[in-house]
């Protein structure tokens, strides 16, 4: 009996599976890689003054350049909801929009603006955020930024990287002697720049701590190259101890706790390490040719570097408690100044390829199927730098016989020109994410 | 416990009275020896007939002697007679005495007998009831041993009855089940058959219904840039029989959250499949009102 009732169970159990095959399964492996389009609808103003900044146009734009998203171009839109009983969602189905945002800005009192937001999916016709941001008019930039990590949160997944900063350095020539060097502080868009350090002698190869509270960069006030670090809310600078010759390219580490860098006080330039608390230092690479541009893999267990030790500048590997070294690029024949994304499996580049002439291009390795892309055709860039989330590289290129300042998004389907400031432009650097 | 209360006091009753006999005994055991001496007081009459005989004086004395005599004799036969009527009482009073000993012995050996023949009644009785009590309890014993007997036997006989109902209920289930079986056998197979049936001659029509929907919604499926070759998540798609998407939503996650919105928005954005309405309308219940669609993008750049 009991036998009988198992096996008629068995039975069932497989008739049930045999059912559950039965659905029916549709597998679709193409589509149109496309970046999501969005309409972010102009923000109604019940201020009752005219607004600094056009919140809206700054969301949409942070949107579009993340490379994740194709905004709608306002003259194209059929109306400008403000507020959920004017949004039809046909028309914007109609306007082949998949998410739709409206908001509205309204006054609490004295300065101070709050933004009111909200994100609809047009297809499934609900809502998937609605919030309210509240800042001063003079930083209303900053409260659009933050609204456009909100959006771009809930509809990626990933942390948005808009209210992050940017530094680089310009360089005039004031007279036939006379250069100015100024290291600059922007937002990510490039827009609000400031001048937090002016020098008549080059500055160079600024870099984040990477809580974002204080700088690393090699100046040469002194004439000779050395060290400094400069904390962003005080201004306080700190000079790192110089040693002979070539001190260059820090990198902090990931615990803040030392600084990778290049000196060439034993002969050609390696790779050392220093304590900045011991300030002891520990030689890391030990080789005849050039080994510089240091950088950190995020969990701070290995450093990659430049070396020419193979003929010709590639970018290597190594792991710091088993001394082992890795060469990761072997497509062109120049790859210098990696830097890898925060999950560790992009690695961005400066590349020259193969018989592809002289220009250098931006290029991304993806470390895990070893794939190169080389994202840019301007032939003349430097200095790539990566957003905290992976989403863009920033890089320095030539306009003319002037270095401005240019970012692709990683997947190549983005490119755009900073705002234009005066002098050449270069060594960007991205900060982390800031609190 | 009522009939040894009258122990003591019957003890008691034949101490009283065996000690009254005892004290009595002794005054039959003295009188008896005065009756004896009486003969002896005539004897000594006798002796006195035969004195000397003179005249005169002796005829004075023999006057003399016989008024004496006389006297004596009377006398003698006055303390005779007083003997006699003493005797005569003492008789009468050992008599009565002795009646009254008898009739008090009778009397005893009466109270005797009937304390006796109380004492048997009770013990009789006692015995009676004892018996009685005995065989109440023993017939109690009985009556309960039956009872026990009967209630033992009434379960035995219950238990086998519900086993044997249990039994055929079973056999009878089993045949039940068994025609069941065959039932559902045969209408699998006929299901089966039917089915394959079915399946034959809509195959044709799933096939193309499938390359239909997975076309359809190929040009409307939107790669976001955070895919990566190797994301799958699986959309399931309720349809109405218009073709109309009645909802959607994900039945696998990615785990990346904009991949799984694109994937339901390519099914949102199609909103309604035309061909999907021209099917049978069996076929669509059966394998068209729920679908799976796995979405897994490839040949990705990463």
């Amino acid at each position: 009996m009991v036998i009988m009732k198992r096996i008629g169970m068995l039975l069932m159990l497989m008739l049930a599976s045999v059912m559950a095959r039965a659905e029916l399964v549709v597998e679709v492996t193409q589509g149109v890689e496309a970046p999501t389009a969005i309409a972010v609808v102009p923000f109604g103003n019940e201020t009752g003054k005219a607004l600094p900044e056009d919140v809206a146009a700054i969301v949409q734009q942070d949107l579009q350049r993340s490379g994740f998203f194709q905004p709608m171009a306002r003259e194209n839109m059929l109306g400008f909801p403000v507020q959920k009983s004017e949004l039809y969602f046909r028309d914007w189905r109609i306007a082949k929009m998949d998410y739709v945002v409206i908001g509205r800005s309204v006054p609490v009192g004295g300065d101070e603006i709050s933004v009111r937001f909200e994100l609809y999916d047009v297809l499934r016709e609900q809502s998937l955020l609605s919030e309210q941001v509240t800042t001063n008019r003079d930083n209303l930039r900053d409260g659009a930024h933050f609204i456009a990590d909100r959006l771009f949160e809930r509809l990626t997944g990933l942390k948005g990287a808009f209210s992050t900063r940017i530094v680089y350095v310009t360089a005039e020539q004031l007279s036939a002697q006379k250069q100015r060097f100024r290291l600059q502080l922007a937002d990510w868009d490039g827009a609000r720049a400031r001048t937090i350090l002016e020098s008549s002698e080059p500055i160079l190869s600024p870099v984040w701590s990477m809580d974002g509270s204080k700088l690393a960069y090699v100046s040469f006030e002194t004439g000779k190259p050395a060290i400094y670090v400069q904390y962003l809310a005080t201004g306080r600078r700190e000079r790192i101890q110089s040693f002979p010759g070539l001190n260059g390219a820090p990198a902090w580490s990931p615990d803040g706790n030392s600084l990778a860098l290049v000196l060439s006080r034993d002969g050609n330039p390696e790779i050392y390490v220093l304590d900045l608390q011991s300030r002891q230092l520990q030689r890391i690479t030990r080789h005849y040719g050039i080994d510089t541009e240091p950088s950190w893999s995020p969990d701070g267990q290995s450093l990659i570097f430049t070396s020419d030790r193979g003929g010709q500048p590639q970018i290597y590997r190594l792991d710091l408690a088993s001394r082992n070294l890795e060469r990761l690029t072997f497509e062109g024949n120049y790859n210098a100044r990696g830097r890898l994304t925060q999950d560790g499996r992009f690695l961005a580049m400066v590349h020259r390829s193969r018989g592809g002439g002289n220009g250098f291009d931006i290029a991304v390795q993806d470390l895990k199927t070893d794939r190169l892309d080389v994202l840019t055709r301007s032939g003349m860039v430097e200095s790539p730098s990566i957003a905290p989330n992976g989403s863009v590289v920033i890089y320095a290129t030539q306009e003319g016989t002037r270095g401005v300042l240019s970012a692709v998004s990683l997947d190549g389907r983005v490119q755009f020109r900073m705002p234009a400031v005066s002098g050449d432009v270069r060594e960007p650097a991205w900060s982390p994410y800031l609190r | 416990m009522e009939i040894r209360s009258y122990i003591v006091p019957f003890l008691l009753a034949l101490g009283v009275h065996a000690l009254v006999l005892v004290l009595l005994s002794t005054h039959w055991i003295d009188h008896a020896e005065p009756r004896r001496q009486v003969p002896r007081h005539i004897e000594a009459q006798m002796i006195d007939l035969t004195a000397l005989a003179k005249r005169q004086a002796e005829q004075a004395r023999i006057a003399e002697e016989k008024v004496r005599q006389a006297e004596q004799v009377r006398q003698a036969e006055r303390k005779r007679q007083e003997q006699v009527a003493a005797e005569k009482r003492q008789q009468e009073l050992a008599r009565r005495q002795a009646e009254a000993d008898a009739r008090r012995k009778a009397q005893q050996e009466v109270e005797r007998k009937r304390q006796q023949e109380l004492a048997q009644q009770r013990a009789a009785e006692q015995k009676r009831q004892a018996e009685q009590a005995a065989r109440r309890k023993a017939e109690a014993a009985e009556r309960k041993r039956k009872a026990e007997e009967l209630a033992r036997r009434e379960a035995a006989e219950a238990r086998r009855k519900a086993e044997a109902a249990a039994q055929a209920e079973a056999e009878r289930k089993r045949q039940q089940q068994l025609a069941e079986a065959e039932l559902q056998q045969a209408l699998q197979r006929e299901r089966q058959a039917r089915e394959a049936a079915a399946r034959q001659a809509s195959q044709a029509v799933m096939g193309d219904i499938q390359s239909y929907i997975q076309a359809m919604l190929q040009s409307s499926w939107r790669i976001p840039s955070t895919a990566r070759n190797g994301m799958e998540a699986v959309v399931a798609i309720h349809f109405l029989p218009s073709g109309e998407v009645d909802q959607a939503y994900i039945d696998t996650s990615s785990g990346n959250a904009a991949f799984d919105n694109s994937a339901v928005q390519a099914v949102y954005r199609v909103q309604r499949f035309p061909r999907v309405a021209e099917i049978d309308p069996i076929l669509f219940e059966r394998r068209l009102r729920k679908l799976l669609v796995k979405f897994r993008p490839e040949g990705l750049r990463w």
